[in-house]
């Protein structure tokens, strides 16, 4: 397996002026292959979304280094943040056309491009649609869609259904991992939610408290496309797994 | 459950059955009034006052030449609607305000959003703008009015001034708020900085700036009007000062009722360029 993206002894302190600096990851080394999904796992302020800035290329680390396919930084990552951040005046298809427009690529190369996403991924007949008039759900289905539109090799997920309702946000994970299948995408996936790792990644790294290193990978080895949120709630092998990343966050929490 | 309900203290049962009259729920109706009641009240309010106004001045209670009185303001302005004095006046006024207006509040908002492309000039002007922020900018005006002379460049320089500096604030403030996330995501993207500049902080910033517009209508025509007011020979900031130390108080009411015509025809195009804005 190739790996597409590999993390070398990453570490990152935050020097700010007149303030102790902070030690936000101490050291984190991994692969990503081709068309893998890592999800990533831990407490709150242990420096994921750090890790992702720094993935991205909006940060440089201050040891060790983030290699993206042999190239540089941030050339081919798409980086969907937390909020879906669509642009209010924009339509629908505009902001899909965003990664695009900001590369330099013309509206009649883009466009087709962005209707063959909106019509493929359920939205067809909301090009020219507002944001404000589309459900969380549709909006964050959008914000995707756009990370994906200029077609980059990995997608940095951070926790990008937190704030959806549980039926949405269980019906988007099934679909982001079909989606990211279809294209053959690589994805690293933030989360805070066991399940919703299971779900999605092929492999979990769970990570320690800030400054983070990567305590536990656990390869989860059942087929992603015979894994649907439902059936994993009855699978033993989803338990076991799902009680050893609880017992690795409780035991760091209490630490 | 009827044992329960004999042995219960009759107040009680009383309160059950009364639920919904006095005890519980809502105590007053939440209903918006129409449009036409509105309406009726207002112009009841406005004729209630002139009526009292002009009841008081006839009764004796309070003098004329202190206050005016509405029949002598409405014979005032047939006249001088007749000779075309006040139409002159007003145009000249609105035509200072609305160049100055148009001047500062262009210039204001482009230098304001052009701050955020540079740091460095918005950290080295920041002190200045604070300061002038916090300046009564008509103070400004015996300056302006010593630079420009007495005729209408002072006045749309004063107007222009003003409303600049206002602009320019509220501008470089809109431009601060927009989501600092939207400037990561546009990062990530690969996007220069001025291409984020364009994409996402100008139409981020948009709502300031059009709220700057609102207040800058009155801004303008305080800067003409003071302008006036300080030395001209012409327009209503004049008329009303002049009359004014002629105790001619129906004039001076007259030029304030022609300010605020103009001031809401100023507010009326904005309003038609707001609406026109949020189409797109
Ligand atoms: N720009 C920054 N300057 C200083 N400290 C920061 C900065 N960004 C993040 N941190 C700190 O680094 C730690 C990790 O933050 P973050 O990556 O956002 O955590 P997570 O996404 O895992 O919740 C936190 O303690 C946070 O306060
Ligand atoms: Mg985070």
């Amino acid at each position: 397996m190739t790996a597409i993206l590999t993390a070398d002894q990453v570490g990152m302190v935050f020097e700010t002026p007149g303030r102790n600096s902070v030690e936000a990851i101490r050291d984190i080394s991994f692969e990503l292959h081709a068309g893998e999904i890592i999800a990533l796992i831990g407490p709150s302020g242990c420096g994921k979304t750090t890790l992702f800035n720094i993935i991205s290329g909006l940060l440089e680390p201050s040891r060790g280094r983030f290699t993206v396919n042999g190239g540089k930084n941030g050339q081919s990552v798409g980086y969907m943040l937390q909020k879906d951040l669509l642009l209010p005046w924009r339509s629908v298809i505009d902001n899909v056309v965003l990664g695009l427009e900001v590369r330099g690529v013309d509206k009649s190369a883009s466009y087709p491009i962005a209707k063959r996403l909106i019509e493929a991924y359920g939205l067809a007949g909301f090009e020219n649609a507002k944001p404000e008039t589309l459900s969380g759900g549709m909006r964050q289905r959008v914000a995707i869609m756009r990370t994906l539109a200029f077609d980059p090799a990995v997608v940095l997920l951070d926790e990008p259904f937190s704030a959806l309702d549980f039926q949405t946000r269980t019906l988007l994970q099934t679909d982001v991992a079909r989606i990211i299948a279809e294209k053959q995408k690589s994805a690293i996936l933030i989360t805070h939610d066991i399940g919703e790792a299971l779900t999605m990644a092929d492999r979990v790294l769970v990570l320690s408290q800030r400054p983070s290193t990567v305590v536990r990978e656990l390869v989860i080895d059942i087929p992603r496309d015979a894994r649907d949120a439902v059936a994993l709630r009855s699978d033993p092998r989803f338990n076991d797994m799902f009680i050893t990343i609880w017992n690795d966050i409780q035991s760091k929490a209490a630490a | 459950m009827s044992l329960t309900d004999t042995t219960s203290p009759p107040t009680q049962r009383e309160q059950t059955a009364s639920r919904g009259q006095n005890m519980t729920g809502p105590k007053w109706k939440d209903v918006t009034p129409s449009t036409l009641q509105i309406l009726t009240w207002q112009i009841g309010l406005l004729v209630g006052l002139l009526a009292l106004w002009e009841l008081a001045v006839s009764l004796g209670w309070i003098e004329v030449y202190i206050y005016g009185r509405p029949s002598g303001i409405f014979t005032k302005a047939v006249d001088l609607i007749g000779s075309g004095a006040l139409l002159r006046d007003s145009a000249l006024t609105a035509f200072e305000a609305v160049s100055g207006f148009i001047i500062g509040t262009v210039t204001g908002s482009v230098l304001g959003l052009a701050l955020w492309l540079s740091p460095m000039g918005a950290s080295v002007l920041r002190p200045y703008m604070i300061a002038l922020n916090g300046l009564p900018k008509i103070a400004l005006a015996p300056l302006v009015i010593i630079w420009f002379g007495i005729g209408l460049g002072s006045k749309i320089a004063l107007a222009t001034l003003i409303t600049f500096i206002v602009a320019m604030i509220a501008a470089q403030q809109g431009a601060r708020e927009v989501d600092s996330d939207l400037v990561k995501l546009m990062r990530s993207l690969g996007a220069t900085r001025f291409k984020t500049w364009r994409t996402v902080i100008v139409p981020g910033a948009m709502p300031w700036i059009v709220s700057a517009f609102r207040l800058n209508v009155g801004f303008a025509l305080i800067g003409a009007v003071v302008g006036e007011y300080i030395a001209s020979n012409k327009g209503l900031g004049y008329m009303i000062s002049y009359a004014g130390t002629l105790y001619d108080l129906n004039s001076v009411w007259l030029g304030i009722a022609a300010l605020m015509v103009v001031a809401l025809l100023m507010y009326a195009v904005i309003d038609w360029c707001e609406a026109r804005f949020k189409q797109r």
